[in-house]
């Protein structure tokens, strides 16, 4: 089991830093705000190589908010300022409305874009420099976050499990789809038991943490097919569900040009893509997509970023009820 | 004599560069802090996420957007570099991987890194070390003067 710290001191000293050395190193970038370690050192996930995350509270955070980087002997300091409250004000976003699933406690409505879920992952799991200092989140806030957090890992499960759906129709590789979608599987459950700091390389060892079943655990790695996923997802005790009925095709926010005949989209400002017909670019279940537009086409359409799998938050709350 | 594309030097080089120099090197450090705990099974997951990253700076040197979801990345290797996404795909289990897997994985990272960064004319400074920050400004601001030459926008050297 992982240690668990209560202020910034103790997690830092597995580095051989002190907090006086930190506000020594910040200067006066570090006057009248208030300092908490975030990152993998604050979520007990550290090493000595691991570098070191500050998060700044104050009433006046410099405009713009520009990360910054120091050096302290070996390691990297890296800080953000923040406005005081910040975190309390993201929670009141979340949705408090949850499911109890087998594993734990979910959000119901959308999930979050991964950099909203990595900020409150390091906000979560925060520790302040000072002992007298509170946790940046409180008991019920944190739980809110978890739950959200829960149920974000369970929308990228279910968009991994849409694309391999694709690609397994447009006779493509997918296993790293099927593999991502078991992955993400694991990440939610270790999430639902109290493993909020997230990250792809934490993965084992937040299920270490979370004591997760090494068998389960052995099933996810291994699975690298729509039939694996399946019976590994019943092993995690996920509800069943079809992929293709819980997103949505949407359609990228690109220019259109009209070249020598042709129709380009400008994706990204940066790569032109003839476009296929109009109709295969309409807004639609993936399960009429699938019907409609050849799944080739559909997996090239996703490569071009012309389209996106957005998980439809209304169906995905329906089978999670 | 080598003469290159303006524009792809100003553009798809950086943009390629600044990936590995800041997300492929720290994969490395990150293989290297894991295998000193005996974390074996982070060190394969750090290395596995370097080699994605590689492939996707591959794409962007062949002119395809900097893509910032993972999700985005393997349906373009998916659809456009079957084999590079085998080659990720076919690394050792994470779960349960031996000191061995680790340093295997590691090599192979090192050694795919420094193939690509040799094809390149140009190369950012390690950007998070002391001595490579302010050579890693200098560059960076070397390459905004060609794009400045050549009617391009700033690069949003926090996202590249």
């Amino acid at each position: 089991m992982p240690v668990v710290q209560t202020d910034a001191s103790a997690a830092l000293a597995i580095i051989g830093v002190t907090t006086e050395a930190i506000r020594e190193l910040l200067g006066s970038a570090a006057e009248g705000g208030r300092l908490y370690l975030v990152g993998s050192l604050a979520a007990g996930l550290g090493s000595r190589g691991s570098d070191i995350d500050i998060h700044i509270f104050t009433e006046d955070p410099p405009a713009g908010n520009t990360p910054m980087m120091f050096f302290l002997d070996d390691h990297i300091v890296d800080f953000l300022y923040f406005k005081h409250g910040a975190p309390s004000a993201a929670c009141t976003t979340l949705s408090a409305r949850t499911v109890e699933l087998p594993f734990g406690h979910c959000a119901l409505g959308r999930g979050l874009p991964f950099k909203q879920q990595n900020r409150l992952s390091r906000w979560v799991t925060a520790l302040p420099f000072d002992r007298e200092e509170q946790l940046l989140l409180d008991a019920d806030q944190r739980r809110t976050v978890g739950g959200v957090l829960v149920r974000s890992a369970l929308d990228e499960v279910v968009a991994f499990a849409a694309m391999g759906t694709v690609l397994d129709a447009a006779k493509m590789p997918s296993r790293m789809f099927w593999r991502r979608a078991a992955r993400q599987t694991l990440h939610a459950l270790c999430r639902a038991a109290g493993e909020l700091y997230i990250g792809e390389k934490w993965l084992w060892r937040n299920a270490r943490h979370a004591g997760l079943d090494p068998s389960l655990l052995d099933e996810g790695q291994r699975v690298r097919s729509a039939s694996e996923f399946t019976a590994f997802a019943v092993h995690a005790q996920l509800p069943a569900f079809c992929p293709e009925e819980l997103v949505r095709l949407r359609v990228g926010d690109f220019e259109r040009f009209s070249l020598a005949g042709g129709v380009y989209g400008l994706v990204n400002d940066s790569r032109l893509v003839l476009l296929p017909h109009t109709g295969d670019l309409e807004e639609r279940s993936l399960a009429d997509a699938l019907v409609q537009t050849s799944p080739s086409l559909l997996a090239e359409m996703l490569a071009e970023q012309l389209v996106s799998l957005e998980p439809d938050p209304t169906a995905i709350d329906k089978e999670l009820l | 004599m080598n003469s290159y594309d303006a524009r792809w030097m100003a553009d798809r080089v950086p943009s390629a560069s600044s990936i590995m120099s800041l997300t492929v090197e720290s994969c490395i450090e990150d293989v290297d802090a894991a295998t000193a705990i005996e974390e074996y099974s982070t060190a394969v997951e750090a290395a596995a996420i370097g080699l994605l990253h590689l492939a996707h700076c591959s794409l962007i040197l062949s002119g395809f957007p900097t893509m910032t979801s993972e999700k985005d990345i393997l349906i373009s290797l998916a659809v456009h570099r079957p084999d590079a996404l085998d080659k990720i795909a076919d690394l050792p289990d994470s779960y349960g991987a031996s000191r061995e897997d680790a340093e295997e994985v590691r090599r192979m990272l090192r050694e795919e890194l420094d193939e690509l960064r040799s094809s390149l004319p140009i190369h950012l400074p390690l950007t998070r070390r002391a001595d490579g920050f302010f050579p890693s400004i200098r560059v960076a601001k070397e390459i905004e003067k060609l794009r400045a030459a050549l009617g391009m926008p700033g690069l949003d050297w926090l996202s590249v």
